[in-house]
């Protein structure tokens, strides 16, 4: 029975294995990078009533946003996989 | 190696007693359940973030982290960004604010909510046995690196540790465990701080770095400072891996449905203020990899020859600092060390009282009677874990089967509550199919991962295809089965529509 589990996702293990293979650390970067940006666009489109304090008053109201720093926290992310990679 | 000196030691014996002090205090004022296991929902935003990052760090993974920096390198470092960071903006908006307007006490019994009793026991009796058995395994191991760096016997390290947490988890419950969290997060990071500076002092700067690895680890450390590694590498941390099993799967999974870290979200005084926690933990997080990460590299520069990756951190903190420094330092390794335990004490005790004792037992019970359970059960716990600690060597077997457990139902499990947040058509039928397919994918993928992965240890791989088998199996019943009324889905749901 475990043999033939095996002869049978053999063939989709190994093909999975070769395309991942085939995607150089470079290019994994790039999906890295895209992924923490597709997130920074979702958290962008959030409503305001959901992320921004209700007190809207005071000197820095982008800051009330807690949008802005999800959206800060991604990209600095992003930065530090394309400096590290 | 040598041991602490006596100025050393005198620091964390009072760094000990003042944690006592505090849990004594906190909860001198605390009747209720809400008191006890949600900290009378008035925690500040700012501690429950420091408090999530401190408890995921654990001495433990301290060890282990900087372990693994210093034979694999920086890719190890993708455990605390791509693997916590975007997971952790998920929850602060998708699932923390419904978690937090259902007023829950858990996450099996917002599943409960959101499905019925059955996926709420089964998650909840999965999640509440791996904690209590872990307890002992935390014991265990911080009571041999004890031993290592004070002298003292394996059994003394166990009973006063387990003594320290068991007391101000029991007297002061989740806000003294945030409390507590918050002090040795800045022990902590003093610690790690002081490590790093001397480390790189010692080792040359980033150049002499660079240089010491390439001179003393040749062939074997060619991707060291690599953070992204190929599908290839023969360590299990390969892009694909990190990408699909940590980011998309395990890393959500925990900080989304792990109970010992969502509980204190739970206790924000405001909506906003539990997605202000998990967002400043975010923060937080990135800058971890500096503070454990880094100190492993440079310990492969300073000292290439350990015979275990794992002795790197004990080694650096001996070797580097000086007296007074060191006991500092120490109290810090401690106190990452208690933060593990006393979460997954508090949550353990929080699980068994709300999902079981109050569901099956009973149902009528006052938030007074809740509160005196959970305290029994936390003394229970901590007794238990104290006895069960020396099985972690006897029968290391089953503790690793615990751990593999973990990564079992881990995939399935979010599976289900992220198609529950997000699809209104998802029900209990589903979610029953979607954990039994996840679970048995995993565990046949675990029998015969040798045959057909290609990667060492390819658990990142199993946690990703056992998600995917519970996300098909849960969308195929519930399509097949009638949904739950509309009228019983508000605020447990994303979607407004269908």
């Amino acid at each position: 029975m475990k043999e033939w589990i095996i002869d049978l996702l053999k063939p989709i293990a190994e093909t999975c294995f070769e395309a991942a293979k085939a995607v150089s650390p470079g290019v994994a970067v790039i999906v890295y990078v895209l992924v923490l940006l597709a997130l920074a666009a979702w958290v962008l489109t959030l409503k305001q009533e959901a992320t921004a304090a209700r007190d809207r008053s005071g000197r820095w109201k982008i800051g009330r946003d807690l949008r802005t720093w999800a959206v800060a926290i991604l990209i600095v992310q992003a930065v530090i996989y394309i400096v590290f990679r | 190696m040598q041991r602490l000196s006596n100025v050393d030691i005198a620091i964390v014996i009072a760094y000990l007693a003042g944690m006592l002090v505090l849990g004594f205090v906190l909860g001198r004022k605390q009747r209720t359940d809400r008191d006890y296991f949600l900290g009378g929902r008035n925690l500040k935003w700012w501690m429950v973030g420091i408090s999530m990052v401190v408890s995921d760090i654990g001495a433990l993974e301290l060890v282990g982290v900087a372990g693994s920096a210093y034979v694999v390198g920086m890719s190890v470092a993708n455990f605390d960004w791509i693997g916590c960071i975007p997971a952790m903006v998920l929850a602060a908006f998708l699932f923390i604010p419904f978690y937090w307007k259902s007023g829950v006490f858990t996450v099996p019994e917002y599943l409960g909510r959101r499905y019925n009793d059955a996926v709420r026991t089964i998650v909840a009796v999965l999640w509440g046995l791996f904690m209590v058995a872990n307890l002992g395994i935390f014991l265990w191991a911080s009571a041999t690196v004890l031993k290592i760096l004070l002298g003292w016997p394996t059994s003394v390290s166990i009973v006063v540790t387990a003594s320290v947490i068991g007391f101000y988890t029991f007297t002061g419950g989740l806000k003294a465990v945030v409390f507590t969290d918050t002090i040795q997060y800045f022990v902590l990071l003093v610690g790690s701080v002081v490590i790093l500076v001397l480390g790189f002092a010692e080792v040359g700067g980033i150049d002499g770095l660079v240089a010491a690895v390439a001179e003393k680890g040749g062939d074997t450390r060619e991707t060291f400072f690599d953070l992204i590694l190929p599908a290839d590498t023969p360590h299990p941390f390969s892009w694909s891996a990190v990408l699909f099993g940590l980011a998309f799967v395990l890393s959500p999974a925990y900080w989304i449905g792990n109970q010992a870290i969502v509980q204190r979200n739970l206790g924000t005084a405001s909506e906003r203020d539990a997605k202000k926690s998990v967002l400043f933990g975010a923060f937080l997080k990135l800058t971890i990899p500096f503070l454990i990460v880094i100190p492993g590299i440079i310990g492969f520069g300073l000292f290439p020859d350990l015979d275990k990756g794992d002795n790197i951190y004990p080694t650096l903190l001996h070797e580097l600092l000086p007296t007074g420094l060191a006991g500092l330092v120490f109290a810090g390794f401690l106190a990452a060390l208690m933060s593990s335990v006393d979460s997954y004490l508090n949550s353990a005790a929080t699980l068994w009282t709300m999902d079981i004792y109050r569901r099956y037992i009973k149902r009528n019970a006052t938030p007074e009677h809740l509160f005196r359970v959970g305290k029994a059960l936390t003394l229970v716990f901590i007794i238990a874990a104290v006895f069960l600690s020396p099985l972690t060597k006897e029968f290391e077997g089953i503790f690793s089967a615990m751990q593999t457990l973990l990564s079992i139902f881990q995939g399935p499990t979010f599976a289900i509550l992220l198609l529950g947040m997000i699809w209104k058509k998802a029900n209990g039928k589903g979610a029953i199919a979607g954990l039994i397919a996840g679970v048995a994918t995993s565990s046949m993928l675990f029998s015969i991962k040798d045959g057909i992965f290609q990667a060492a240890d390819p658990f990142l791989y199993i946690a990703w295809w056992s998600f995917a088998a519970g996300i098909v199996a849960t969308v195929a019943v519930s399509l097949l089965t009638p949904p739950k009324p509309a009228h019983e889905l508000k605020n447990l749901t994303y979607m407004r529509g269908r």
